[in-house]
């Protein structure tokens, strides 16, 4: 990995952001009084790969082949992400993404190319651009996607969901397609 | 039991007043549950895939625990040759995981065709507990047609278990049979 120590710093932080975002958690908002940091030039991470533990237990890695962060337009790219987490419902949840953008000022993200993620219990889900604001902790995508489990396919044009009420709304030709077992 | 027994059950329940059958309690058997579809005239082909297609899906998970999902706009149920249609389809399901839903409501020109057997009404709601599910309509009248002979009224009530029919303000035709009753 190439990364200046604080770079990976950055890169730790929106890299959480990310876990936090699709964990339905917020950010901790920066102290009111803590000075802001001087701008870091634009930098180039090969190899990213963050873990974060909870105690000796391993609860969230999130890795990409390349990033690039920019501090000061307070933006970070990255290519080829993987991230892998722990849920309490769900198991092991598992998102891999070929491109994602994701602001460090807000926390909001945007993955894009194919995106798939398996959560873990058999679910899987396929789609090709997610848009998570921060600020509604809304996630949506204006593209097909489908969501598919044991005895179970699902199907969209469009989806968005409420993470606060945990309400998910699919738009645009809806199937579902149950397959007895 | 051919259409026209079922008509006559139908006849028979609107003639004594009785209600429909509660369920037993007992645990029904798949078996019994399909020869009582037969009996209404609209078999479940359990082994098929179930198809739902709509213009939207909305789930969420209310205050109760209870979980909702509503389908909207252009809603068509597809297993084996049974179909429905509807414009409003929704599920609740009980708050313990898993398991089939409580109560499934169809609103809005709810149409359930299979072979030569059509309901048509403006809401069907179907229970699982009871075992029965409720076709009702204001405007026009609930009905239920198969081939010439028809059934119509304020209210058809469907048991499932049992496989008979209760109507409620309304007359059957049996053009076969060379019959009409109807009931206030």
């Amino acid at each position: 990995m190439n990364a200046s120590r604080s770079g990976r710093g950055g890169a730790r932080r929106v890299l959480l952001g990310v876990v936090l975002a699709a964990l339905g958690c917020r950010a901790e908002p920066p102290a009111a009084s803590a000075p802001s940091p001087r701008p870091l030039p634009p930098a180039t991470l090969l190899g990213v790969e963050f873990e974060g533990f909870s105690g000796e237990a391993r609860d969230v890695r999130v890795r990409a082949v390349h990033a690039e962060v920019d501090s000061e337009a307070q933006l970070v790219r990255l290519e080829r992400v993987k991230i892998e987490f722990e849920d309490e419902a769900r198991g092991t949840v598992v998102i891999e993404a070929e491109r994602a953008a994701l602001r460090l000022d807000s926390d909001d993200f945007v993955l894009q190319g194919r995106i798939e993620g398996h959560l873990g219990a058999g679910e899987h889900f396929e789609t090709t651009e997610v848009h998570y604001e921060h600020a509604s902790e809304r996630l949506w995508t204006d593209h097909p996607v489908e969501l598919r489990r044991a005895g179970l396919h699902l199907r969209g044009d469009a989806m968005e969901m409420d993470l606060v009420s945990d309400r998910v709304h699919l738009k645009g030709h809806v199937e579902a397609r149950m397959t007895p077992r | 039991m051919n259409w026209v027994c079922v008509a006559l059950v139908v006849c028979g329940l609107a003639a004594s007043g009785a209600a429909a059958q509660a369920p037993s309690g007992e645990a029904a058997g798949e078996r019994s549950l399909d020869a009582a579809a037969e009996r209404i005239g609209l078999s479940v082909a359990r082994d098929a895939p179930l198809t739902i297609v709509a213009e939207e899906l909305e789930a969420a998970r209310g205050d109760d625990g209870r979980e909702r999902v509503v389908f909207r706009k252009a809603v068509r149920v597809e297993q084996g040759t049974l179909t429905l249609h509807c414009d409003y389809l929704e599920a609740i399901y009980p708050a313990s995981a898993g398991g089939q839903p409580e109560t499934i409501t169809a609103r809005g020109a709810v149409r359930i065709t299979q072979d030569d057997t059509e309901v048509r009404c403006a809401q069907a709601v179907f229970r699982n507990a009871a075992c029965s599910a409720v076709c009702t309509s204001a405007a026009r009248p609930a009905q239920l047609r198969r081939g010439e002979n028809i059934i119509e009224g304020r209210e058809i009530h469907f048991d499932l278990c049992s496989g008979r029919l209760k109507v409620r303000g309304g007359q059957v035709h049996l053009p076969g049979a060379g019959a009409e009753t109807s009931q206030p």
